[in-house]
């Protein structure tokens, strides 16, 4: 039994992990909160759900449509309108220009599929495996090696490419980064644009898992995303995981251990009790190394 | 060649330079000199682009580069060794390096060209997988030049590169000053040893309160009396 649910909890773990990435990467390299980031989850769903009407219930299909619009919507709305004009004026203002944004998308989404409940396709066959004491769903399978190879993706990415060093380079100083031929206004768009998609593919994980969607699932699950950052340190992506790993079970066994409206209650008591113990967050002097 | 015009340089209300104009040679060292915030930093800062100009003109082998982005000036082959080294010091040396070349990443003769750096300064090839952060400051300031020069600089603007290095080791980097300039590359050279800069340099600049109050041949300010009063007391 606490096999299965440490299992289960790995695998909603995973997402968030997947969601909190997103917002320690714009972060990290923007030193902006991007707020907006929940509804990519949103709005890659969406996306999927209209291609795969279109072009029939393929899992690679609602990947990569759920990567590829959200990563466009961060490049071309959400770094060069919401951010980039005001990152400068004023520490507030991106976090006022993000929401505002947010709401736009809740509105124009909810405008175009309605309030309630989008039924989301079956990407793939039911199957799940018996591993000793522990059931393994597709699902979890889908999730865990999804949201796994993309964070493991983007660590690779960062460490390896020349592009990642030059992700790593504007983090840490954008006037050196200049001073060395990098177009670091090109850089922030781009890991916007990556943030971003990497949220549309949470986004399509987390859909399929639940089978449904709704204009305002982004904003739940977000949130889940956000605590995993500030719990696991803003600056620390490690942290973040490791934090939204954590969140994960701990969501997972409040959910079997009591009742299932204690889901979102356990964890934020928990929260507050790392906050009161770790402001800075649980990892946050591991930022600084990467 | 660089040619500066009337550069007025201002933060708010603060005019940090005042219509500088000057004047850099490919291949030839000019040194700018003066006390704490004279505007020598600032006149770097505004040459590189990272810092816009109140009025004034820049141009670099003919072509206005005013309003150009600091990324697209080293394009043109301009770069700069930041006061206080700036290194990313959250990634390793050969890191560093290797942004340094970042305009010339697909150029097949990159790698050998951080090969040579490692060759011309060996102590940083002990240290490559270290992170910059960990270096001592002399070695932080080699890591800053090599990296610079790895971006292939026509025009290399250097801000205060001996700062609070060991005398050894500020000769050693005002040697390799020497060797850059005798490459065929322009130096514009912010230097608080005034000696040091004024015996490396062909021409050099004197700046107060963010105007040029004198200038000419180098070897001629080491033996101006105002000069040597105000920069160089107690020297000789």
């Amino acid at each position: 039994m606490l096999e299965q649910q440490l299992f289960n909890g790995l695998s909603l773990g995973a997402t968030y992990a997947l969601v909190a990435v997103g917002y320690t990467l714009v972060f990290g390299v923007l030193k902006v909160l991007n707020l907006a980031h929940g509804e990519m989850l949103t709005l890659g769903a969406f996306s999927a759900v209209v291609a795969t009407s279109f072009l029939g219930p393929n899992l690679f299909l609602a990947l990569f449509i759920g990567f590829a619009v959200t990563a466009l919507v961060g490049a071309l709305i959400i770094e060069p309108i919401a951010i980039r004009p005001v990152i400068h004026r004023n520490q507030l203002a991106p976090l006022m220009t993000t929401i505002g944004l947010s709401i736009l998308l809740i509105s124009l989404t909810a405008a175009i599929f309605g309030p309630s409940q989008t039924q989301f396709p079956q990407l793939m066959g039911m199957t799940s495996y018996e591993i000793g004491p522990i059931l393994v769903t597709s699902a979890h399978i889908l999730n865990i090696v999804v949201a796994g190879s993309m964070v493991l993706g983007l660590t690779l990415f960062l460490k390896l490419t020349s592009i990642g060093k030059a992700i790593r380079a504007v983090a840490e100083n954008p006037d050196v980064a200049e001073t060395l031929g990098i177009n670091t206004r090109f850089v922030r768009t781009l890991t916007v644009a990556i943030a971003s998609g990497l949220g549309g593919v949470a986004g399509v994980l987390i859909s399929a898992s639940v089978g449904a969607v709704t204009p305002y699932s982004g904003a739940a699950f977000g949130l889940k995303g956000l605590v995993a950052v500030i719990v696991g340190g803003m600056a620390s992506p490690l942290g973040a995981v490791v934090a939204a790993l954590g969140l994960g079970f701990v969501e997972v066994l409040s959910i079997s251990y009591f009742q299932s409206a204690s889901r979102h209650l356990i964890p934020l008591l928990l929260i507050c009790v790392v906050l009161l113990w770790r402001p800075e967050g649980i990892f946050s002097s591991l930022g600084r190394k990467g | 060649m660089l040619q500066i015009n009337d550069l007025t340089v201002k933060y708010g209300a603060l005019v940090a330079v005042r219509e500088l104009s000057l004047t850099v040679h490919e291949g030839e060292i000019v040194t700018l000199i003066g006390a704490n915030g004279a505007g020598k930093s600032s006149t770097l800062n505004a040459i590189m682009g990272l810092v816009p100009a109140a009025s004034g003109q820049m141009s670099w082998g003919g072509k206005d580069i005013t309003r150009l982005r600091a990324y697209k000036r080293v394009q043109n082959g301009i770069t700069l060794c930041p006061e206080g080294r700036g290194m990313l010091t959250s990634l390793t040396v050969q890191e560093n390096l290797e942004l340094g070349g970042f305009l010339h990443m697909r150029k097949s003769d990159n790698a050998a060209r951080i090969k040579t750096m490692y060759e011309r300064f060996p102590r940083l090839a002990e240290r490559r997988t270290q992170l910059a952060g960990t270096l001592s400051g002399g070695e932080q300031q080699i890591l800053a030049v090599a990296r610079a020069l790895l971006c292939r600089p026509r025009l290399l603007l250097l801000d205060e590169p001996s700062l609070g290095l060991a005398p050894m080791t500020a000769a050693e980097v005002m040697q390799t000053v020497k060797d850059i300039g005798a490459e065929g590359v322009g130096v514009l050279l912010v230097e608080q040893n005034v000696n040091h800069a004024l015996r490396v340099a062909d021409n050099a600049y004197v700046m107060e309160s963010g105007a040029v109050v004198l200038q000419g041949p180098a070897a001629d300010l080491l033996e101006d009396d105002r000069v040597r009063g105000a920069y160089l007391g107690g020297l000789n």
